[in-house]
């Protein structure tokens, strides 16, 4: 085998999982029975991405994102270049906090606006499931 | 044989180790336990200071990228001013494969996930020195003026990320940084489109070395924010 620098390797490792790491796990509160009506669900914004990225809550779960950036977010539901219409939080800023309650069952994805690679996912089931 | 010998055939043993290990044609674990064994044997025999830390390493390696963003992204420019399209895509992808290690390299200290984020944002305001040269050639003044205001509010964008992830990098300095990147790049297209070839390299040579003033402090603030992977 030719013989590469560590420093290149690690590199390569790298670059190659950037292109695989892109597919965000899915955070459930549904199941276990850990979760009752009335918790809020948090949301970080930090280092220009929302965690966990994708969401899965029982309806009537109210969501809260706070923002760890020192740069304005927008949490606005539908991919961009087409919002959705189902919520939008408008800008907030470094140590704020927006929230939506989800009553609906149905998969709401979001993104910020100004940072359109900024994407995440809330999927709500029915209450009970 | 006595001990003079003795240190001597030592000696002769480690430098014999040393050219070894530089030649190609050793596996990976070969070379992994030949890391090992010449670490052993520099410290044995070279107890002194050493320019080879992984602070230096870090240090070294943004320095090299983020001149290296500005080489690549001026020859993209200048071929596209000229209209070398083949010449143009050349450029454009070494540049996003510039792009891509760089994001590997903030990853490598903040995670995967702060890659992940670094890349999209670091390619906008390639994007943006891409419109502003498509301007300049179509000597398109309001598209020109978008372009650098985008990429002066750009720069607050990027350094939010950068003070996100080492707190230790206020806002404000990086922010104008960033602004005095992109006004220094924006000068070497300007100098591209008049043609003047000398003054386009001169000016070219002055952003790059811009870009040490990002990297030396970015690389000092990662270094005190992660002392642990930076022992040595």
């Amino acid at each position: 085998m030719r013989y590469f620098p560590k420093s290149f390797m690690i590199s390569l490792t790298a670059i190659l999982l950037i292109g695989t790491a892109a597919v965000p796990a899915v955070y459930t509160y549904a199941a276990g029975g850990a979760f009752s009506d009335g918790d809020a669900v948090q949301v970080s914004i930090k280092l220009f991405s929302f965690n966990p990225g994708v969401l899965e809550v029982p309806a009537g779960t109210t969501v809260v994102w706070t923002n760890g950036d020192a740069i304005q977010h927008s949490v606005t539901n539908g991919v961009p270049g087409t919002p959705g219409g189902a919520f939008d939080s408008g800008f907030f800023t470094e140590g704020q906090t927006w929230s939506f309650t989800f009553n609906e069952p149905g998969e709401y994805p979001y993104f910020c606006r100004r940072h359109e690679s900024m994407t995440g996912m809330v999927k709500v089931v029915p209450k009970g499931e | 044989m006595s001990k003079v010998l003795r240190f001597y055939a030592f000696l002769l043993f480690v430098c014999a180790f040393s050219v070894s290990a530089a030649v190609p044609g050793h596996s990976q674990d070969e070379m992994d336990v030949k890391d090992k064994m010449m670490d052993q044997g520099k410290k044995m025999m070279c107890p002194g200071p050493t320019s080879a830390t992984s602070a230096s390493a870090l240090r070294k390696t943004l320095n090299l990228l983020l001149a290296e963003h500005v080489y690549l992204g001026a020859m993209a420019t200048n071929a596209a001013l000229n209209g070398n399209q083949k010449e143009f895509e050349a450029a454009a992808a070494a540049l996003d494969l510039n792009s891509q290690a760089l994001a590997a390299a903030n990853g490598s200290v903040y995670g995967q996930a702060a890659a992940d984020a670094f890349l999209p944002l670091w390619r906008k305001h390639i994007g943006f020195l891409v419109d502003y040269t498509q301007a300049v050639a179509a000597g398109d003044m309001a598209k020109k003026q978008k372009a650098m205001d985008d990429l002066n509010a750009y720069a607050a964008d990027f350094a939010a990320f950068i003070h996100s992830a080492s707190p230790s990098l206020p806002v404000d300095a990086v922010t104008a940084l960033v602004q005095e990147h992109g006004k220094t790049f924006l000068i070497v297209i300007d100098d591209q489109a008049a043609g003047d070839d000398a003054k386009a390299f001169i000016d070219t040579r002055m952003a790059a070395e811009h870009m040490q003033a990002i990297a030396d402090a970015h690389a000092e603030a990662i270094v005190q924010q992660f002392p642990e992977k930076f022992q040595n």
